[in-house]
């Protein structure tokens, strides 16, 4: 079987499918979507039955360095500074927002002030309300300040300045960085580093990770802030989510490999399975 | 949003005095390079300030005013009040006992995105860059074979390939003796993060040449 006969075959996978305003998606595409969803599902299931085992994640220093950096403040007794990212709700936020109640649980247990710096007042109220429940499952709901629940500016380096100020002014032991970050991550990177923070980062912008790659003690690079909420948590539901992923990059990559060798050979199948019109 | 009409000879009288003023506070901000003190802590107050001024302003101009006087009293699409009297009720959040009614619209909102996320909007962009990523390892020209292409493409192959592996993290492919792929994965990270680091570095030097432009031109009137 040739490359053409074998392109003759599948034709019918290259006809589109699904239309959106500008965009039709073929078919063969939609089929890897609904297996995507399928493993989805399949994984979601096995988390939901606590006899079936779940995968191991693999270890990563700056989730672990969270509790390290939140021990620290309680010694020295100065306050863990939380930034859930300069973006509204997005994915970055979501995953900002699921470090910060475990951030918020630890430092209700341990009784150190968490100041949060926020940018968007939606992003404060759904935070306000993520840290005060951790506070009252810690048993601990009078020590959670409202007042340290900080809306300081919508415009970015109104917002970035404001931060700067907060970290150097209560002399933070504790910079956590989490969500999405843009130009300003140095400048806020920076002030955690000259007030002498122990500094955590997790953001998904490939432009912003060098700043904070070489600002922050710890990193967490683009995905890793996805898995924060699994690791910390070690939910069954949140780890089933994430081997799924896996399996679906695996596949990706494997789709990678195969292209790539297709199109050294003269052909475009693989590529044009996945077409958009 | 209307601007206010203000006379040209107003304007040019107080040209200097929002030269000096942009020079103080160009100062007030570079003096947080010694410490925090006084001089940053005023300027920081008066940008914060003022830009939450400005954002209050240009929200009520560009959306709450035409939301309510365009959409619905001139055109009169009046299921719009729905969501506003949706919206107004986050403002239930500062009082303790009724805080749960503010929860109505903050669930409405991150459903909303959570779905938005899932839609089609973010399965094209991977399709395109998987197709993107498939480039020929042998790279065929009119006169043979492109050594140099040939190369790049095996390289960005391979790089993809280790950095996607990277991200496995409930798969233990890199243990053991394989444990040394992950330090290459991160080496080849930290290369591609050096290149932004530079370029980004490049950018940054450009606003300080900027404001020293401003300084050295409009306030010392150097050239």
């Amino acid at each position: 079987m040739n490359l053409a006969s074998m392109r003759a075959a599948v034709a019918p996978l290259f006809t589109s499918w699904l239309k959106s305003d500008s965009n039709q998606i073929s078919l063969a595409s939609f089929l890897l979507f609904g297996f995507f969803a399928a493993l989805v599902i399949y994984y979601y299931r096995v988390a939901t039955q606590s006899s079936r085992p779940l995968p191991k994640l693999r270890r990563i220093a700056g989730l672990d360095a969270i509790d390290e950096s939140i021990g620290r403040a309680t010694e020295m007794g100065r306050p863990v500074v939380f930034n859930p990212g300069m973006s509204s709700f997005s994915a970055p936020t979501y995953g900002a927002l699921a470090v910060l109640s475990y951030v918020a649980k630890q430092t209700a247990r341990y009784d150190v002030r968490l100041i949060g710096c926020f940018r968007y007042p939606e992003v404060l109220a759904v935070a306000q309300s993520t840290i005060q429940a951790c506070y009252v499952e810690e048993g601990k709901p009078d020590a959670f300040r409202t007042d340290d629940m900080r809306y300081l500016s919508g415009d970015q380096f109104g917002f970035a300045s404001g931060c700067v100020g907060i970290v150097q002014r209560e002399r933070a032991a504790a910079h956590h960085m989490f969500g999405s970050l843009a130009a300003e991550a140095l400048l806020l990177a920076e002030a955690g580093a000259a007030a002498g923070a122990i500094q955590i980062a997790g953001q998904t912008n490939n432009l912003q990770t060098p700043f904070l790659v070489a600002a922050c003690d710890y990193c967490l690079m683009v995905e890793e802030l996805y898995v924060a909420s699994a690791y910390l948590t070690q939910d069954r539901l949140r780890t089933g989510m994430l081997a799924a992923q896996d399996i679906i990059k695996v596949i990706l990559i494997a789709l990678i490999l195969s292209g790539t060798l297709f199109v050294t050979f003269g052909s475009t199948l693989i590529g044009d399975l996945l077409i958009l019109y | 949003m209307q601007g206010v009409n203000v006379p040209a000879g107003i304007t040019a009288s107080l040209q200097p005095f929002g030269i000096y003023l942009g020079v103080i506070v160009t100062f007030g901000v570079w003096s947080m390079l010694y410490r925090e003190n006084p001089f940053y802590r005023i300027c920081e107050f008066a940008y914060v300030g003022s830009a939450s001024a400005h954002g209050l302003v240009t929200t009520f101009a560009n959306t709450i005013k035409p939301g309510v006087l365009t959409n619905i009293i001139q055109n009169g699409n009046y299921w719009e009040i729905i969501p506003i009297c949706l919206g107004c009720l986050i403002y239930f959040q500062p009082f303790r006992t009724k805080m749960w009614i503010a929860r109505y619209p903050m669930a409405y909102w991150v459903g909303y995105n959570a779905g938005y996320a899932l839609t089609m909007r973010t399965a094209m962009p991977l399709l395109t860059q998987i197709r993107q990523t498939m480039l020929p390892v042998i790279v065929r020209t009119a006169n043979g074979i492109s050594l140099v292409d040939s190369i790049n493409n095996i390289l960005f192959s391979l790089f993809v390939l280790f950095t996607m592996s990277y991200f496995l993290f409930s798969m233990n492919v890199y243990t053991g003796r394989y444990s040394f792929l992950l330090r290459v994965a991160r080496v080849i990270m930290m290369v591609a993060f050096g290149a932004g680091f530079g370029t980004g570095v490049g950018t940054r030097i450009s606003l300080l040449i900027g404001r020293l432009d401003f300084l050295f031109s409009e306030w010392l009137t150097l050239y």
